[in-house]
């Protein structure tokens, strides 16, 4: 009895209302109370999970696959006019030297080309993104010092996944460049106003120039060097201010407006001529010399675009690229309603559209929608499953507790920082199974309390509390341990998966509070009335179904397995057998990272000789175009000349290299919808590329293919990388042709080639250096001279209005063989005709000045890890990556032993990273298990029960791996997540067993009693949570190929361990039980 | 019962593994190429020089007297035709005329005396021979006799007189005529005017011509005429090139036709009426040819350069005295060698080599090879490969010893393009 107030009337009442009660619930202390008997705290808490989730859902950004922090960046460094071995021994090397002193570096891989070098740096995905970046920038300042002077400062820049562009659009309909040019600038400024957009790159486009054309013949008629003409350009170019006149009445600031403006000003500019023998010669205008005239650049690149199967047409590409952190799906949504109002408002030019190439939210929508639409058949499944086993209003109660679960989550996802993303909602299929069975076991003994015991609601709800609570709370807490060690696996595919773990053990934890303090104590408003009023058990069918079904279990198990010691041990043995085949089967399963899946991209690169010039490339484009057109499944295709495709970039062993040049051939597909075509997309491409081989084989000479259907991986490029590392170029690349050759010989794969490509013929002038002092001129204006021959450089800017930029003017020779346009000379003859001007203005040939050095070089010199490397790239095709780089490592090992001193080869790629990757998943696997061997045997005070529950794992693991085994499935990476996250979900059932025999145990049965009892007495909640997993993972398992593994790895190996379980667990309870164990141990 | 069904399952295991096989074809390691017959050949190759054309006869006329120009012939004008011996431009033909007119007449004058005396010693002499009879006959005296020999000497010496009077006479007559040629420009070839720099009315003095160099000579002489049919160049070529000119040799002068470059240029570039230079053209298409017609064999120290001349062969050759002209010298042809185009040469450290087609092995190998001259887009190779062999082509940047290959035969349906060196 309570104390009682006399004064508060309340009082009184609530002391009859208290009288009302029952004993427990009268003993109940006030948290217990307030928490699980008031509906207060519970409706408070799922108010706000409800709404908080709803927000969130708004607010959270939402992507397809979780963008990595990569801590990652390009070090450029540029030196115009050195060549590459220069580049590398001044620049590049005393870089790398001060770099290789960072700690946390991946890889560091770097090319040194003519005039410039690039180095990229990768950090671990673990090391903190501004720590590193500092760390590097400081880095590069101290080797700064050490660089040659001409050399420009070098800068770093952060590389980030947003570097791929979210929308790609390709303007069309005019054949002008220029026009095109233009209007693409105008969307460009325009585009790049909208919040979220960090970038628009144009693809084709080309700016205009003022183009001076030296004509040869004429400089050599009048004397005149290239540099004269340079010089008097640019000392006549002049801007200056000169200050300020400080007068009331005439003040104004002064200055020297000497910069051109107006191209016959620069026609007329007059050009001194030295005095020749003694005679004066007079000046010449520039336009006795030289054609001077606006037009656009040279064309170096085209796009072209088709959709639906028209023909290609002249197009201008921009790519767009997001700022980090904005949202991709509101961003696209701007940029096409702001190209929708540009194009309606008639501010381009007529006849001029824009297409969408590549839609990043579309994509994001696609495949999480997908995923979305899998978690919601899963969660209607479990519905009905609720609604079948057990009574309507619990299943109502249960229903409704998952999607504020789910809010719940988002909330804290919000709160974190998250992202909205594939693997999130992976991550809450996956917990939703797991969480139900919660549910289900609250609820059921909710119900069992109300409807057998004939409890109150309050009694129920503080029985079941305290039966439920902690066996539910170790079970979850094993899960949720068996999930911790996901979070800690290495690389990048670690840092990549980890919001999948963390998700799931953010629902269990939310589910577990929510069921304890939401579900159970609103429970109330649905049970209460039918508890207290006296509830009917009615018999259901289904509880029918399962005493019998409980009883045959009972009795099978007393008879065939728990009959004798020996009996059990045998049953135990047959199981260890099962998982020794199973481990068997396993050694024989493929491995890859990630396999392939359907995707949307495409993107298709030739490489022709490279000595090609652009017109040919076009040609052959054109033909290459043809076959790809008429392709139904393709719905829109970017034709690139003269550029690599942005879809088919490579890993950044190969992304050092140049991805622009005359004799490229990229294309950007897109396929259409799965549904409208035959054949998924990396079959599909299989067989284009067959066509475009046998097309390449017969018509053009010498010309390389990649075919690169997209992949779906947090780190795209060629899986197949080997690196040959080594002192000498030349000899590097004599050995990667043979890695090469190997390679092609052991077959399944395809585009191999290197990452230094087909070699370029290069030409070395070397100047005689008694000759050059001789006639006077210096080999730097010997160089100058002879640039103005080959290329057309900038020697100034062109003032043009206030509204456009500044054009640069260019100095370039035009050669008869090449009109109109400034270049090299295509002809050997022509060759002849470039002389050097000394300072008395006389032509000298050049065989006089320098002697011509003919060989090849790779266009850039690339090192890794601070050597000199060159590495060899693949992609496999119908086996994976282990199994061919396995199957090729003893050919390679034959090969090295004959190379000379100083060379040898390492893997990387893919088989590196999935050697790290499952290691460090190995470890996590070893980590969960020792963990929920530490919870288990806390749990039941015995290392030997902790045992029996831990054998159930290797039962869920017979599963697995038969059932990857004979479906010939290959295990992925995912599905080495499922696994780990299997150990917690099996070690339920065991801890429900041995938990119900132990009560048995300790009611006085004797150990076979106990083991068949408590295997058979828990079928139903057993059958149950097995089943709803199963059940509810099946949707996803048939509706998503990226994640099918990681569902079937939990499907198979819980229908074994379910099952084996009903048999193996009493058998081992049996062996590993003594009777004695029924009391307290004496701890004297 | 268990025992069974794991033996069962083991063996189903082992027969699916058998079954896992999966046969890939190897990837293709064959790379496709275009080659070309090896073919035996003199390939003819040229050496570049430029020079400035004059034409071969060109003569500088100038008055040597002073004077004022009054008279330039009507019609005359730079580029007109001019005959031999036509008179172009004359200074103040009035004085001296007069003075070349008083000289005729005294020429004329002295030659009447001439005369005159002749035929008074002729009356001498006969009188001298008759007073000689009569002295025989002692008819005369001795004083008239000496008398008339007296006379005869006198008239005698007086004729002699009379002669030299007559000759200072006619020279003085030439004298005239000199220094009226030198007020008058004729021009003593068939040629045409190349530079007319006088004015009537100007004065003229023989030291505003200035002949330091071709320059001041332009510009200051009273009349260049030249004779177009036949131009001479002068080309100053490096030393190395000495031993690959011979006198005689071939020369193809300028550019040939001029041609329209149809390129695939879009969009608003101007098409140019190039010149093309060197002789990627073909041969036939030069339309100024001409021969090297002798080489200095001194060499220039400040220049390192030799002289070579050249005149051309081309009847009327479209030529300018003075422009500055390209030039492809032919080398002298050496004996038949193996040829490949030069499409088909790869260079090492400065060392070439090409890919010769193994047709039975189906493979290309390497061979290192000497190179000889080159010309016309093609390779004389002196070692290496043999005429009939087949060398690789396009597709030869993809090649490695002993790299399996596939001939093909592209189509090029498209325009025939300009082919350029590399044919």
């Amino acid at each position: 009895m309570s104390d009682r107030s006399p004064e508060d009337g309340s009082v009184h009442e609530a002391e009859q209302q208290h009288e009302q009660e029952s004993e427990e619930v009268r003993a109940a202390s006030r948290l217990k109370r307030f928490f699980f008997l008031k509906t207060t705290f519970g409706l408070l808490m799922t108010a706000i999970l409800l709404i908080g989730g709803l927000l969130s859902y708004g607010l959270l950004v939402k992507e397809a696959l979780p963008d990595l922090d990569i801590p990652a960046a390009t070090i450029t460094t540029a030196w115009p006019g050195a060549d590459a071995r220069s580049i590398e021994e001044q620049v590049t090397e005393p870089i790398e030297e001060e770099l290789t002193s960072l700690s946390g570096v991946k890889a560091l891989n770097s090319a040194s080309y003519d005039s410039f070098s690039v180095i990229s740096v990768e950090f671990d995905a673990t090391v903190n993104t501004d720590a590193a970046m500092n760390e590097l920038r400081a880095a590069v300042s101290t080797a700064e010092s050490e660089l040659p002077e001409a050399a420009e400062q070098p800068s770093v820049t952060q590389i980030s996944v947003d570097d791929r562009p979210i929308l790609t659009l390709a303007l069309h309909g005019s054949k002008n460049g220029r026009v095109l040019s233009q209007v693409g600038r105008d969307i460009q400024d325009r585009l790049e106003r909208i919040t979220g957009v960090d970038e628009v790159t144009l693809g084709g486009e080309r700016e205009d120039i003022v183009q001076i054309l030296l004509q040869p013949d004429r400089l050599l008629a009048l004397g005149i060097s290239p540099s004269a003409i340079r010089t008097a350009v640019q000392q006549a170019n002049i801007q200056q201010p000169f200050g300020q006149i400080e007068s009331n009445a005439i003040g104004a600031t002064v200055r020297l407006e000497g910069r051109f403006d107006n191209l016959d000003d620069l026609r007329a500019l007059p050009i001194l001529r030295p005095t020749q023998d003694g005679v004066n010669r007079p000046a010449v205008r520039l336009d006795e010399v030289a054609s001077v005239r606006r037009m656009p650049e040279r064309e170096t690149q085209r796009a072209f675009f088709t959709s639906g199967g028209a023909a290609f047409a002249q197009s201008l590409e921009l790519s767009i690229t997001k700022t980090p952190g904005a949202d991709t799906v509101d961003v696209v949504d701007e940029i096409v309603a702001s190209m929708d109002e540009m194009e309606r408002s008639g501010v381009w030019p007529q006849g001029i559209h824009y297409s969408v190439v590549q839609n990043g939210a579309q994509e994001i929508w696609n495949s999480l929608g997908d995923v979305f639409s899998s978690g919601m058949q899963s969660m209607l499944i479990v519905f009905v499953i609720l609604f079948v086993t057990i009574a309507w209003r619990e299943a109502l109660l249960a229903g409704l507790s998952i999607p504020i679960t789910f809010a719940g989550v988002l909330l804290f996802l919000m709160l974190t920082g998250q992202t909205l993303n594939e693997l999130v909602i992976i991550g809450m299929v996956i917990a939703l199974v797991l969480i139900i069975d919660v549910f289900i076991i609250l609820l059921e003994g909710l119900h069992d309390e109300i409807y057998v015991q004939k409890a109150t609601f309050g009694q129920a709800v503080l029985r079941t509390v305290k039966r439920y609570a902690v066996p539910t709370f170790a079970a979850q807490l094993t899960t949720i341990l068996a999930l911790v060690p996901l979070m800690a696996i290495g690389g990048t595919a670690g840092a990549f998966i980890r919001i999948l773990p963390v998700t799931t053990v953010l629902c269990l934890v939310v589910g577990f509070v929510l069921a304890m303090f939401g579900t159970l104590p609103l429970s109330r408003y649905l049970l209460g009335k039918q508890a207290n009023s006296g509830a009917e058990l009615k018999e259901g069918r289904s509880d029918r179904v399962t005493a019998r079904a409980m009883d045959w279990l009972e009795n099978w198990n007393s008879r065939h397995v728990l009959a004798t010691r020996k009996r059990a041990g045998l049953w135990v043995i047959g199981a260890f057998v099962m998982f020794g085949l199973s481990i068997a089967a396993f050694t024989m399963t493929k491995i890859e990272l990630y396999p392939m899946v359907d995707a949307e991209q495409l993107g298709i690169n030739i490489e022709l000789p490279p000595t090609t010039p652009l017109a040919e490339t076009q040609q052959i484009a054109e033909r290459a175009g043809e076959i790809l057109r008429n392709k139904t499944y393709l719905a829109n295709s970017v034709m690139l000349v003269g550029r690599k495709s942005p879809f088919a970039a490579g890993s950044v062993a190969g992304q050092l290299q140049p991805d622009e040049a005359e004799n490229f051939i990229g294309f950007s597909s897109i396929f259409t919808d799965q549904s409208e075509r035959d054949g998924l997309s990396f079959e599909v491409a299989e067989e284009l590329r067959g066509e475009l081989r046998a097309y390449l084989d017969s018509q053009v000479p010498g010309a390389v293919l990649q075919v690169v259907p997209q992949q779906r991986s947090p780190t795209p490029g060629d899986p197949v990388v080997i690196e040959v590392s080594g002192p000498e170029i030349d000899t590097l690349l004599d050995l990667s042709a043979q890695v090469r050759t190997a390679l092609r010989r052991g077959g399944s794969v395809v585009d191999v080639r290197d990452n230094v490509g087909a070699l370029n013929p290069e030409i070395g002038l070397r100047p005689n250096r008694e000759a050059a002092n001789f006639f006077g001129i210096t080999e730097t204006d010997l160089a100058g001279q002879l640039r103005a021959a080959f290329s057309s450089d900038e020697i100034g800017t062109f003032a043009t209005g206030a509204a456009e930029d500044d054009l640069e003017i260019r100095l370039g020779t035009e050669w008869p063989s090449r009109p109109g346009v400034a270049g090299p000379p295509r002809d050997l003859s022509e060759l002849a005709m470039i002389r050097a001007y000394t300072q008395q203005g006389r032509s000298v040939s050049l065989a006089q000045l320098v002697t011509e050095k003919r060989g090849e070089g790779p266009i850039a010199i690339s090192r890794a890890s601070g050597e000199r490397a060159v590495s060899v790239l693949a992609r496999n095709q119908g086996r994976t990556v282990t199994e061919i780089i396995d199957d090729i490592t003893p050919t390679l090992d034959q090969m090295k032993a004959q190379w000379p001193a100083g060379y040898s080869y390492t893997v990387r790629g893919e088989a590196e990273e999935t050697g790290d990757t499952f290691g460090s998943a190995g470890i996590a696997l070893a980590v969960a298990i020792m963990l929920v061997v530490g919870v288990l045997v806390i749990m039941f005070d015995s290392y030997r029960q902790a045992l029996i529950i831990v054998a159930t794992m290797p039962l869920a693991i017979i599963g697995a791996f038969l059932g990857f085994f004979l479906f010939g499935l290959s295990f992925s990476f995912f599905a080495m997540i499922g696994v780990v996250s299997l150990i917690g979900i099996v070690v339920n059932t065991g801890i429900i067993m041995v938990d119900t025999m132990n009560d048995f145990l300790r009611g006085g049965a004797t150990v076979a009693e106990a083991a068949a009892a408590g295997a058979a007495r828990r079928l139903r909640p057993v059958l149950t949570t097995a089943a709803t997993t199963i059940i509810g993972l099946i949707p996803l398992a048939i509706g998503s190929n990226s994640y099918r593994p990681l569902t079937l790895v939990i499907i198979f190996g819980l229908i074994t361990a379910t099952i084996l379980s009903l048999f193996v667990v009493p058998a081992l309870y049996l062996l590993l039980t003594k009777q004695a164990q029924a009391g307290e141990a004496a701890l004297d | 019962m268990h025992r069974l069904i794991a033996a069962t399952l083991s063996v189903s295991l082992v027969a699916c593994s058998g079954s896992k096989e999966e046969e890939q074809a190897p990837q293709q390691d064959v790379v496709s190429v275009q080659a070309a017959q090896v073919g035996s050949d003199q390939v003819q190759s040229w050496v570049y020089g430029q020079g400035t054309a004059r034409a071969v006869r060109r003569e500088f006329l100038t008055f040597t007297a002073e004077g004022r120009v009054t008279y330039i012939a009507p019609g005359m004008e730079v580029g007109r035709p001019v005959r031999r011996g036509q008179l172009i431009a004359s200074l103040q033909p009035e004085r001296v005329q007069a003075d070349l007119t008083v000289s005729q007449s005294e020429l004329t004058s002295a030659r009447a005396a001439q005369r005159e005396a002749a035929a008074t010693l002729e009356l001498a002499r006969v009188t001298l021979e008759r007073y000689r009879k009569l002295i025989a006959q002692r008819s005369a005296s001795a004083q008239e006799f000496d008398q008339a020999q007296a006379e005869y000497t006198q008239a005698l010496a007086a004729k002699r007189r009379a002669d030299a009077q007559a000759t200072a006479g006619a020279a003085q007559v030439a004298q005239q005529q000199v220094i009226f040629s030198e007020t008058r420009l004729v021009s003593p070839i068939n040629g045409v005017l190349g530079r007319l720099n006088l004015e009537r009315g100007r004065l003229f003095a023989p030291s505003t011509v200035q002949s330091t160099s071709e320059q001041s000579a332009l510009r200051t002489v009273p009349a260049l005429v030249i004779d177009p049919s036949s131009f001479e160049i002068r080309a100053d070529l490096p030393a190395t090139a000495f031993r690959d000119v011979v006198v005689g040799s071939e020369v193809l002068i300028g550019a040939g036709p001029a041609q329209i470059q149809a390129q695939n240029q879009k969009g608003g570039n101007d098409e140019r009426f190039g010149r093309e230079a060197g002789p990627s053209q073909p041969v036939s298409s030069f339309q100024l040819r001409g021969r090297v017609y002798a080489i200095s064999p001194s060499l220039d120290p400040d220049t390192r350069t030799f002289e070579a001349v050249i005149r051309t062969t081309t009847p009327r050759p479209p030529l300018q005295d003075g422009e500055f002209v390209a030039l492809w010298m032919a080398r002298p042809l050496g004996g038949r060698t193996p040829v490949v185009p030069l499409g088909a040469i790869r260079y090492r450290n400065d060392r070439p080599f090409v890919f010769v087609v193994d047709a039975q092995a189906g493979v290309a190998r390497e061979r290192p090879v000497q190179l000889g001259v080159q010309g016309d887009g093609r390779q004389a190779i002196l070692r290496g490969v043999r005429a009939g062999e087949r060398v690789v082509t396009a597709g030869r940047a993809q090649l490695s010893d002993g790299q399996r290959i596939r001939i093909v035969q592209p189509q090029r349906a498209s325009q025939p393009k300009a082919q350029g060196a590399a044919r």
